[in-house]
């Protein structure tokens, strides 16, 4: 069985008990406005993957992508064989080697 | 660029990756980058040859934002236990808005009113269901002891 789902039209309905006249495209508005609140917290796991690039040490992870990544918890490399293989994160998180190299062209895609 | 299969037999042994503001940084030991410090063993840049990439070379697991809503008659893209707190947030918002153009005191504090209990019931919903707040950025995180005087 289907799991109950509002669509924003019934949300709209909801909010015109509470505020008469207002419009649906306010609404809208609004309802994108929580989304980004609500986005703070941890909800939904994505995957995406993206080319490895000689001499690229930064991928960029921000907003501008075809992704909206609010914590990235898993990395994994592909490997000869074609299989992705899960690699550790590194704690103190910086090598000795300086790189400031932009990464703009980095284009993710979802799994 | 060329597209270049990947020769990395474990990258579980050989490749790092970390976080840093709003980028991922990936390193390996394999390859010699061309000085003391990127040679054989020590962390750098992936060295394929230059212009070379290996397509779809890494993979990603995340905790995504929700995708926005582009239509009135879409559905919501977030969990079905906060769909209802996100009501109290639209409505918290409009009824802010409606007291603020409102002529009439009574009805405006009415108005406010209501939407600080929406408000409270978005907080306190959140606060069971939302899970801990992200970390879209990296780093290490300071302890900060109690003050024990």
């Amino acid at each position: 069985m289907a799991a109950i789902e509002f669509t924003g039209k019934e949300i709209y309905s909801r909010v015109l008990q509470a505020v008469p006249g207002v419009s649906e495209n306010y609404v809208l508005n609004l309802i994108n406005e929580a989304l980004i609140d609500m986005g703070q917290f941890l909800q939904k796991v994505e995957y995406a993957k993206t080319d490895l690039a000689h001499n690229q040490l930064w991928y960029n992870l921000d907003d501008d992508r075809a992704i909206t990544v609010n914590k990235v918890f898993r990395c994994a490399i592909k490997n000869d064989a074609g299989e992705y293989i899960q690699i550790p994160r590194l704690t103190n998180q910086e090598i000795k080697q300086f790189y400031s190299e932009a990464s703009a062209n980095t284009t993710w895609t979802e799994v | 660029m060329a597209a270049v299969s990947s020769t990395y037999k474990d990258p579980s042994t050989s490749f790092v990756w970390w976080i840093e503001g709003d980028r991922i940084a990936i390193a390996t030991e394999i390859g010699d980058g061309g000085t003391s410090e990127t040679s054989e063993t020590k962390l750098k840049p992936v060295q394929l040859g230059s212009g070379n990439t290996i397509t779809d070379g890494m993979v990603i697991s995340y905790y995504a934002e929700p995708d926005k809503l582009t239509s009135i008659t879409g559905t919501l893209d977030i969990d079905n236990t906060l769909q209802p707190l996100l009501i109290d947030y639209v409505k918290y918002k409009a009824l802010m808005d409606a007291a603020s153009r409102e002529d009439n005191p009574a009805i405006a504090q009415i108005r406010m009113a209501s939407a600080q209990q929406c408000l409270s019931t978005y907080r306190e919903g959140l606060r069971k269901f939302g899970m801990k707040k992200n970390e879209k950025t990296g780093g290490t995180r300071g302890i900060v002891p109690a003050n024990m005087r």
